[in-house]
């Protein structure tokens, strides 16, 4: 330390421990990046400080993104042309299939090209597991595979979509490895899972039931395969109120981990179908409800605040809990896509999308920036969670 | 809060004495006397709370001798000043966990305090809350220090900061493509 006399300080000398305090309070990972990019002792000690995870960056499908809180749009090569996210991961669809890249550390992950199911007719007696597979043909035009998750090194998990069904397949990653999709259980077309505690869940839309999912591994190859789904619970007692005359209400259910915890979110939204028309027009009030999982006791219950230290970045396909401060961002809040919903198509086709914020305090739902709005393609925007 | 050695012996020993009470006096590096509000300094820092509860306070001047004279005279200040502000409710709760809490925003008086500082002894001060234990002069200081960064390039924030780039060519290469991204403006 220095005094009077001394030589003024430097800041590249900063302690470590301070490193971790000022970074703590930096929460876009664009200011992190760039304090890293100073000078050789910030690099060093922004490596070596633990920190909370960034705030994730919204991409969008052209390779822009931004880095909350609100920012200037930033081109990121790594992120053009991705078909999905999950976490840190980016999917994207090449000649040999799908894979996975992890556009930070440049990390890639190959996914299985062929696709297998059990075959059911020849079940034979003496065999180990008594399960017998079959190749899946000329899949290509009629499937396609959605919510992409990655659970660990061994396990990735995806809803296959075949013609009006929903399968879920798993697989170890690996371009040699295979896809088993189970064809025991059929899920309607909205579902969303997530990996809890070691364990995968399926929540499905229409009855707000809860699955968990038994994986089994093969002994030779090591490849993932869904021995069993099991029920968990089911619906919630006070149901979405009965629409009435031409106004409906949308629901879209999304399962998250938080803190230990799975919850549903349960997002509504008021549509209002026109004379003559077969399609819905969005006319928003969007609310949103959580319920917890009560394992013991086999109930949702309902939450009523995620804490003023958090807010839930939620998307169709990839949604997470982020730790905030106060300061940069109010907590209690649930940071939406508007129009996050491929599954629903039979409402009014609209070509925009943008973000919203809803405030799980009074219910409010209010614009959030970056406030801009961007053209929907095939692929919808999405977070990117940074591991930081 | 300087206490004038011009004056005499006797009279800095009274002085002393009657501080005994309600302050405490700290040395500074250079030997400069400060005298503080003893409530103030052990609400605010874990070290002087121990050194007061320990007995190891020289009424003489309790030597501080990592922490040099301006940041010490801002320390004072800082702990004289909060001693008379009233604690919002925000400042009360500070027993969370330090690295999971939510941040405590600053007072509008703890922000004009760290305002009108120079880079050297905003440097020079949040050392000292660290050295002392200061939770919350650290998270006024390191707030100051975080928004100075916000939305800055690389370049800017050597300038701002006074850093030189020790980057080798081959080095700056990599930053360039691993964080290429997150730069504008530079």
């Amino acid at each position: 330390m220095a005094g009077t006399t001394s030589p003024p300080p430097s800041w590249s000398d900063i302690p470590l421990e301070l490193v971790g305090l000022i970074l703590r309070r930096l929460p876009a990972l664009a200011d992190r990046a760039r304090f890293a990019a100073v000078c050789r002792q910030w690099r060093r000690a922004a490596r070596e400080v633990p920190l909370p995870a960034p705030l994730p960056l919204l991409a969008l499908p052209d390779g822009t993104v931004y880095s909350l809180p609100g920012s200037k749009p930033f081109r990121f090569p790594g992120c053009v042309g991705y078909v999905d996210a999950c976490g840190d991961w980016l999917a994207f669809s090449g000649e040999n299939g799908y894979f996975l890249k992890n556009p930070f550390s440049h990390a890639t992950v190959a996914l299985p090209q062929k696709f297998r199911v059990q075959d059911h007719r020849r079940r034979h007696a003496g065999d180990e597991t008594g399960v017998r597979w079959m190749e899946m043909e000329d899949h290509s035009n009629r499937l396609t595979m959605y919510k992409l998750l990655y659970c660990s090194p061994q396990l990735v998990a995806a809803f296959i979509r075949i013609e009006r069904s929903t399968r879920l397949a798993v697989c170890q990653p690996g371009a040699g490895s295979r896809w088993s999709v189970h064809i025991g259980w059929m899920f309607s077309l909205s579902v969303d899972m997530a990996f809890h505690q070691g364990k995968l869940y399926v929540l499905e839309e229409s009855m707000e039931t809860l699955f968990s999912i038994d994986i089994s591994v093969d002994h030779g190859t090591c490849d993932p395969w869904v021995s069993r789904v099991r029920y968990v619970l089911s619906e919630i007692p006070s149901a979405i109120p009965v629409a009435r005359n031409e106004n409906v209400t949308v629901k879209i259910l999304y399962l998250v981990e938080l803190d230990g915890a799975l919850l549903m979110v349960r997002r509504t939204m008021h549509c209002i179908f026109l004379p003559g028309m077969s399609i819905a027009n969005l006319i928003g009030g969007n609310e949103f409800k959580l319920f917890r999982v009560d394992f013991q006791q086999s109930k949702w219950v309902e939450v009523t605040t995620i804490g003023d230290n958090q807010v839930l970045f939620l998307r169709r396909r990839c949604s997470r809990f982020i730790p905030v401060s106060l300061e940069e961002m109010p907590g209690d809040r649930i940071i939406f896509l508007d129009n996050d919903d491929e599954d629903h198509s039979w409402y009014k086709v609209v070509t925009s999308d943008s973000c919203s914020v809803y405030d799980m305090r009074d219910g409010k739902v209010s614009a959030f920036p970056p406030m801009v709005s961007w053209e929907q393609g095939p692929v919808p925007a999405t977070w990117l969670f940074p591991q930081g | 809060m300087e206490v004038d050695k011009g004056k005499g012996e006797a009279e800095e020993t009274r002085k002393v004495a009657e501080a005994d009470r309600d302050t405490v006096t700290l040395k500074s590096s250079d030997g400069k006397l400060f005298e503080v509000s003893k409530e103030a300094a052990a609400r605010l820092s874990t070290v002087l709370a121990g050194m007061i509860a320990g007995g190891s306070i020289d009424d003489n001047g309790t030597d501080l001798k990592q922490i040099g004279s301006e940041a010490l005279e801002n320390v004072v200040d800082y702990c004289n000043k909060h001693a008379n502000s009233i604690p919002s409710a925000a400042l009360i709760s500070s027993s969370i966990s330090f690295n999971t809490a939510p941040f405590k925003e600053p007072e509008e008086w703890e922000r004009k305090f760290v305002d009108r500082l120079s880079h050297d002894a905003l440097f020079d001060l949040v050392e000292a809350a660290n050295f002392l234990g200061m939770e919350r002069l650290l998270d006024v200081t390191c707030h100051k220090i975080s928004e100075m960064m916000k939305g800055k390039s690389p370049d800017q924030i050597r300038e701002v900061f006074n850093i030189k780039n020790d980057y080798t060519k081959e080095e700056l290469e990599e930053i360039r493509q691993e964080l290429a991204w997150a730069f504008y403006d530079d």
